[in-house]
Formats: structure tokens, sequence, C-alpha cells
């Protein structure tokens, strides 16, 4: 009897605690739908790359979830943001279509290359992804059709309206959305059992009836299929991409930093880690000019030095602390 | 040498559960397996005992899709399922527990449990509640409930046991391999385990039993197997294949000689 009215208590601390999360998500939502009117164009163009590289961290991470660990990222969203342009260039088709295009020309890259490499080892698999995302860049600045080194140019987002950038950012923002919450579903759904099943031991899991290649291939498409998006979305946005900007290595890197900041395997770690580390860049970039990566590179080691569970290791350690007082307290 | 088909299964139905006809293990130059054959009749109760190294969780590991045979048939339900993948093996109706347990570390004692009921039929599952829900129900029978919310690597050795059996369980198996399951339990536990099995077998599940506790095989299996350097040299029912000279000398034969001689001495 004890135990059920227990059992009863804890159901209620959950839906309670779902409760609060779905009114932080909306009070942040509407934070970031409301910020960007106050702010000037400068902060606006950090606050869109945040919300892109809120995208490809999310993605990041859930790949990561399956115990897949992606070195080339850039691969995916190169080749979502080339889809993008040459779309636009060539055809002249509407931005929507050039960027939802990009993420499923992304998605296709990764089931070809998650059907060639499913059956490594992470390590190898960080390898291949880093040799995919490398062969891209020196493919698309060596043949006709991508205009080699000299990159596609097109046409702004919402020309001619003097509120391009503001649409642009909300553009990315849905975008970033509908990334989140998606991710936000396969971590609730029976998806995440089998990913985090595979992510301890595979073997096991197989044992147990879960399909690892299959599950595997799920999360690497999911996971490139959004990081294409926001660079669909990223081509459209600065109107001129090249082969080393597309794919370049600086986004591989970002995509595991930021998880790592922020909190690896979490759902709300690869936002935190997104924002902190973009927000971090561009603040030093302009304080301190060329020398800022030292600055950079010094706060990384502490960072993972002092919170090995990222930011959001920081509420477990108050929360831990404060829980242990009101232990003594009701003792 | 007792013959299997000529004594025959002392229980069972008449359906064949599990057969092997002529199996063969390589690992290199090394032979694992030889030739092995016997067949498991429905709702048996299997023993499987040999030496360390003799073969015994090659055999779990070539029935569940996790070695390949290099020759051989292994039917299941009168279905090939020799070069089939585990996971499909699992949803045809094959559980199994590893010797060494393996949790999934991350997850609490429940959500280890959901996996298999969630996954254990087919690809494509069913809720994560309705899963949970299985999954205390299997808890339940195996007597691990108040522990249900425990991250798995905070328990004891004994409880991590009964997780991989609820484990296997969790997938609704029609035949259930039990990998050693009472290694390194206490008298108690192993009564307990005991308990769990049986129960486990009444319900109508085929189960082959891997294991050293004599105790265990005595009370659960019915008929026993003995495997030595990857060979069967006895199949039969358990008490006669006990008494076996041949299973004796190879298997029991050094701790009877002690007690010979310290009886002597005595």
């Amino acid at each position: 009897m004890q135990r059920k009215v227990r059992e009863k208590e804890r159901e209620h601390a959950i839906l309670n605690k779902a409760g609060k999360g779905v009114f932080v998500a909306v009070l942040v939502a509407i934070l970031f739908t409301l910020l960007p009117l106050t702010v000037d164009r400068y902060t606006l163009h950090t606050l869109i790359l945040c919300q892109i590289f809120v995208v490809i961290s999310v993605c990041w991470n859930l790949l990561a979830m399956t115990r897949q660990v992606s070195l080339g990222h850039a691969a995916f969203f190169g080749l979502g943001a080339y889809t993008s342009a040459l779309l636009s260039d060539r055809l002249s088709t509407p931005p929507w279509l050039d960027i939802a295009s990009g993420g499923i020309v992304a998605s296709f890259g990764a089931i070809i290359l998650g059907l060639i490499c499913l059956r490594m080892a992470p390590w190898a698999l960080a390898i291949v992804t880093f040799s995919f995302a490398e062969a891209l860049r020196v493919i698309s600045s060596m043949i006709a059709f991508t205009d080699g080194a000299q990159g596609i140019s097109l046409s702004p987002l919402f020309e001619g309206n003097p509120n391009n950038k503001l649409l642009s950012y909300y553009m990315i923002l849905v975008i970033a959305l509908i990334t989140v919450v998606t991710v936000y579903f396969v971590i609730q759904s029976r998806l995440s059992y089998a990913f985090r099943a595979i992510h301890d031991d595979e073997q096991a899991a197989s044992i147990l009836g879960v399909n690892p290649v299959l599950f595997k291939l799920l999360a690497f498409t999911i996971s490139a299929f959004f990081t294409g998006l926001a660079g669909g979305f990223y081509a459209h946005y600065t109107t001129h991409i090249e082969p080393a900007t597309a794919f370049n290595v600086h986004i591989s890197v970002e995509a595991q930093l930021m998880p790592l900041i922020g909190g690896l395997y979490t759902f709300v770690g690869p936002i935190i880690g997104a924002f902190v580390l973009t927000l971090m860049t561009e603040y030093l970039r302009v304080s301190f000019g060329q020398g800022y990566m030292i600055f950079y590179g010094i706060i990384l080691v502490v960072t993972i030095l002092f919170l090995p569970e990222g930011v959001v290791g920081i509420y477990k350690i108050v929360w831990s602390k404060v829980r242990r007082t009101g232990l003594a307290r009701e003792v | 040498m007792v013959k299997g088909e000529k004594n025959g299964p002392c229980q069972g139905g008449l359906i064949r559960m599990l057969e092997l006809e002529n199996v063969t293990k390589y690992f290199g130059g090394l032979c694992a397996i030889n030739d092995v054959s016997f067949s498991v009749k429905e709702n048996e109760s299997v023993g499987l005992i040999g030496p360390n190294g003799s073969g015994k969780t090659t055999l779990f590991n070539l029935i569940t899709g996790v070695y390949k045979c290099s020759s051989g048939k292994i039917a299941f339900q009168g279905n090939r399922i020799d070069g089939t993948k585990p996971f499909r093996i699992c949803h045809m109706g094959v559980g199994r527990t590893f010797q060494i347990t393996r949790p999934f570390p991350h997850m609490t004692v429940r959500e280890n449990v959901a996996i298999g009921a969630i996954y254990g039929k087919t690809v494509k599952g069913i809720s994560p509640r309705l899963a949970l829900q299985r999954a205390d129900d299997v808890l339940e029978f195996v007597g691990l409930a108040n522990r249900k919310h425990t991250l798995i690597t905070n328990l004891t050795l004994a409880d991590k046991k009964m997780v991989e059996l609820a484990k296997a369980v969790s997938t609704q198996p029609k035949l259930l391999l039990l990998d050693e399951v009472m290694a390194g339990l206490n008298t108690t536990e192993v009564a307990e385990l005991m308990k769990t099995v049986r129960k486990i077998h009444d319900s109508g599940t085929t189960v082959i039993i891997i294991e050293h506790v004599m105790k265990a095989i005595v009370g659960l299996a019915s008929r026993t197997i003995v495997i030595n350097f990857g060979n069967k040299i006895a199949d039969g029912p358990t008490h006669e294949v006990m008494n076996e000279k041949g299973v004796i000398e190879t298997y029991l034969g050094k701790e009877f000689k002690v007690v010979r001689s310290l009886r002597a001495a005595s």
C-alpha cells in the first residue's frame, strides 16, 4: 500500500517535472522570438550563428548517443549548403525548397556513408567521416559543376525587405525549433532505449532484439538531415559559399565541442553548449583580436577539467548539495 | 557413452524446439566445437556441463547468432537459424543470459529490462510506458521489484545476475539459454534462483542451462549433455549421465578421487 502511494508520488513528481520542462521551453521560445526585436544587426548576426550551431550541436549529440563519433559533420553541412546553392543558382527554386533539398541530400549522403561503415568501431567511423568531409571539400573545389574554389554566389534571403536579417533569424529559429523538438521526441520515444542500449553494449542489445545497424543508421540519417538543413540555410544567409567555408573543419570541431561543453548525451546540454561557445568566440574575437584562440583554448581545457559533465553538470552539483542539506533536515 | 536418441529425453513434448546437426566451429586453427549434434524438445530442461573452455558458451554463441558456424546446421522450430542475425533470432523466441553479466550501465534496472520488452518481439516495438509496465511485472517475477529504480552499477552480483535473467525473460522467449547464472552466488541465492528458473520452465519455456553448480543441474535439468574439448561426450537423463564413468573422469574426476582418498585416509 505504502509502496503504491510512493509510486504515485513519484509519477506525480515526474509529471510535475515534465510540466516544468514545457513551461521553461515555452519561456525560452518566447524569449528567442522577442529578443531579436531589441538588438542591433551585429548581435542579430551572432544570434543567427548561435541557432545554426544549435542545430549542428544537437544533431552531433544525437549521433553520439548511439556511440558513433563523427569527426566530419561539416560534410553534411556542406552537402546541404551546396545543394541549396546549386538549386538556387542553376534552377532558381524558392529558398525553402533549396533548404529542404539540402537536408534530403545530406541524409542520402549519410545513408550511403552509413551503409559502408556502420559496422566499424567508433574510432574507425570517426576517421572515415573526417576523410569524407575533406574529400568533399577537395572534390568540390576541383570540379566545374560546383564552380571550383571560386564558389557559388546567390541572392540574399528576403531580398529587398528592410527587415531581411530579422526574417532570416526567424527562419533559422524555426529550423532550430523543428530540430530540437524532433530530437526531444526521439529521446522521449522508445528509440532512445535502443540508442542507449547500443551505446552501452551493442552485442548485448542485439541479443535483446535491437537491430543495431537499423538504429545506428536512423540516428545517422536524422543527424545528417538537420545538419543539411542548417547548411542549406547558411548558404542562403551568407549569399556566397565556397568549399573552404562549406566543408570547414572548424564546423566539425565545434559540433563535438559544443555538446561536450554543454553536457554530452543530455537534451539541453548541446543547446547550451552552442550558445556558450558561439557567444564566447564572438566576445573573445572582438576583445582580443588575432590572439583570441589562446583564451578560447584555455577556457575549453579548464571547463573540461572542472566540469566533466559540462555546463549541465553545474545544476547536478548544486542540486545534490541542496538535496543533501534537505535530507539532513528530514533526519 | 550414452546416446540421446537411444534413451530419449525423460520429459518434454514432441515438437523439436532446437536442433543442432554436425555443428563445428573453428577459431583460426583451433576447433572450439567439433561435430556436435543434439536436439531439444519443447518444454524440456537440458543441462549443459563440461570443464572450463570446453565450448559451452561458444555453443550458446552459435545458437544465438553471435558467432557463425564453420559448418553444420542449427534449426529453431524447424527454421534454420545459423547465419541469422542475433536480433532476428531473438525475435523468433530465443533468449539468453551472459556468463559475465552485460547490463547497460547508464540505465536503471527497470530500463534495462524494458529494452527486452520493447524490442524482443519485433523491430517496431511497443510504447515505453507499456514496456516499463512489463518490465515491472518481470522484475516482480524474479523478485527484484524493490530494486527497479536503482542504477544497475549499484547492484550486488546476485542482483546483477537476476537482472540478466529478467532481461532475457522480458523478451518472452520460447527457448531460454542460461549461461552460468548461479556462478558466484551463495547457497540461499542459488536456491532462490533455482525456484525462479523452475517457475520459468513450468510456465512453458524450454530451458538450456550451463552450470558448474551440480546441485542446480540435478535439481533443474531432466536431461544433461556433457561437452569436453568441443566434443559431445554424453547425453541422457541427468542422473544416468552423472554416473557415467567417462563423465566422472573428464569432469568430476579429480574431486572424486580426492574425496575417495580422503575417505580411505579416515
